[in-house]
C-alpha cells in the first residue's frame, strides 16, 4: 500500500534532503515536501518531477510555517525532519499529526553543549553565550527532543557512540537506524583531456578546515607535477578568512597550477557540474569545528557534508 | 575515502594521486564497492525501516 511521507527541510541541507527523495520516490512512497524557496532551487533536477508534492514558504520561523500547514501534515503517515536548527521553543509545543522522526546532525550541541563549550573569543561570541543562557537554548533543544516520536543520527557508527557515551539518550528516547545521506548513483563520465581537476567541495572555512596544512604539502609537491592541475575551492569564498585563504593558494607558484574560487554561494547546477568533472575530491577537515559556541568532533558528534559529496559519483575522497 | 593523519601522509597520498593518478584505481574499483549503497538496496533498506516504524 503506498505510504505518504513529509520531507521538512526549513534550512539548507538540499542534498540530504534529495537523496531520501530518490530513495522513497524510487519505493512509491508519496512524497510531500515542506521547504523554503532556496532549497527547492537547489533541487532544479525534481522541480518538476510529477509524482512530489511542494509546500515552499518562508520559513525564517520554521514553526509557523508548518503550523500553517498542519492539516497538509495530517494526510501523511510519517513526518522526517531532515534538520531542525533554530525556533526550537514553538515547534515543541506543535502537536505533530503523524509519528515524526528527527534526524540529528550535531551530537554535542544537542547532549553535551556545557562540555564542549568553546571559550568565546569575540564580541559576537560572548552576545551568543548570553542569548544561550538567558532564553536556555539547551533547555530548549531537550524540549524538542521530546516533542518527536523518534531521533535518527548521521551515522550508525556515530548513533552508537552517542548512545554509549550518554546511555541515558536510550532510556529517553525512542531511536530509529541512520538513514541515508546520500547514494551510489554510478560512475562519472570519464574525462579524456589530460588537465587534472581537484576539489574541495563546501563553503571556504578555515575554522572547520586545514587549508595551511594542505597549501605546505601542495608547495612540495607542485615542483614535480607534470600535467595542469585545475584547483577547485568549491564553495562560498565570501569572509576574510576565506579570501585569505584563497590568497595563499593563488600564491602557490607553478604555472601548471590554475586555483578556481568563487566569491558568492554557488548555484547548485554550477556546484553539481564542477563536483561531476572532478577527478577526486580533497576534504582537509581539522578534527574539530566550532557550530556557533560548541565545538563538534567530526567523525564523532557530527558527519561532513563533504562525504555526501564524494557517494553520488564514487568520487575518491581524500 | 582514504584518510590522512599529519603532514607527511597527506604528502605521500596526495603525491601519489596526482604524479602516479593512484585515485583511478579507487575510481575503478567504485562500481563494486559501492553497489550496496545504490539506489536499489538503499531504497529497500529505508523502506523496510520506515514501514518497520509505522507499524510499531
Amino acid at each position: 500500500m503506498q505510504k505518504k511521507i513529509a520531507l521538512i527541510e526549513p534550512y539548507r541541507h538540499s542534498e540530504v534532503l534529495r537523496s531520501l527523495i530518490h530513495l522513497l520516490d524510487h519505493r512509491g512512497w508519496r512524497v510531500s515536501i515542506f521547504t523554503n524557496p532556496t532549497v527547492r532551487a537547489d533541487l532544479y533536477e525534481v522541480h518538476d518531477h510529477p509524482r512530489l508534492r511542494w509546500w515552499v514558504g518562508d520559513t525564517q520561523a520554521p514553526a509557523v510555517f508548518l503550523q500553517g500547514h498542519l492539516p497538509q501534515l495530517a494526510e501523511q503517515d510519517l513526518l522526517l525532519f531532515v534538520t531542525l536548527v533554530t525556533d526550537f521553543n514553538r515547534l515543541s509545543r506543535i502537536d505533530w499529526p503523524a509519528p515524526s522522526i528527527l534526524i540529528l546532525h550535531n551530537g554535542h550541541t544537542f547532549f553535551a553543549p556545557w562540555q564542549h563549550l568553546r571559550f568565546p573569543r569575540r564580541g559576537r561570541d560572548w552576545l551568543r553565550l548570553l542569548r544561550m543562557l538567558l532564553r536556555g537554548e539547551p533547555r530548549r533543544r531537550q524540549r524538542l527532543l521530546a516533542s518527536v516520536d523518534f531521533l535518527s543520527g548521521p551515522s550508525p557508527h556515530i548513533q552508537a557512540d552517542w548512545c554509549r557515551r550518554w546511555p541515558q539518550l536510550l532510556e529517553r528516547y525512542q531511536w530509529v537506524s541512520p538513514l541515508p545521506f546520500a547514494f551510489y548513483e554510478g560512475p562519472g563520465v570519464e574525462r579524456t583531456d589530460s588537465r587534472l581537476r581537484v576539489v574541495i567541495p563546501g563553503t571556504v572555512n578555515p575554522a572547520g578546515r586545514d587549508y595551511q596544512l594542505l597549501y605546505r604539502a601542495l608547495q612540495r609537491i607542485l615542483p614535480d607535477l607534470q600535467q595542469p592541475l585545475d584547483l577547485f575551492l568549491l564553495g562560498s569564498a565570501r569572509s576574510t578568512a576565506a579570501r585569505r585563504v584563497v590568497q595563499s593558494f593563488e600564491s602557490l607558484s607553478s604555472p601548471l597550477l590554475t586555483c578556481h574560487y568563487f566569491p558568492d554561494v554557488l548555484a547548485q547546477v554550477d556546484f553539481d557540474r564542477h563536483l561531476r568533472s572532478a577527478d577526486f575530491l580533497l576534504l582537509p577537515l581539522r578534527s574539530h569545528y566550532p557550530l556557533g559556541l560548541i565545538r563538534e568532533r567530526y567523525g564523532y558528534s557530527t558527519i561532513s557534508g563533504g562525504l555526501n559529496d564524494a557517494q553520488p559519483k564514487g568520487l575518491p575522497l581524500l | 575515502m582514504r584518510s590522512y593523519r599529519g603532514e607527511e601522509d597527506l604528502v605521500n597520498t596526495l603525491r601519489s594521486w596526482l604524479l602516479e593518478r593512484d585515485f583511478l584505481l579507487l575510481r575503478q574499483a567504485a562500481p563494486t564497492q559501492l553497489a550496496p549503497y545504490s539506489l536499489d538496496p538503499l531504497s529497500a533498506q529505508l523502506d523496510r525501516e520506515l514501514r518497520a516504524i509505522l507499524s510499531r
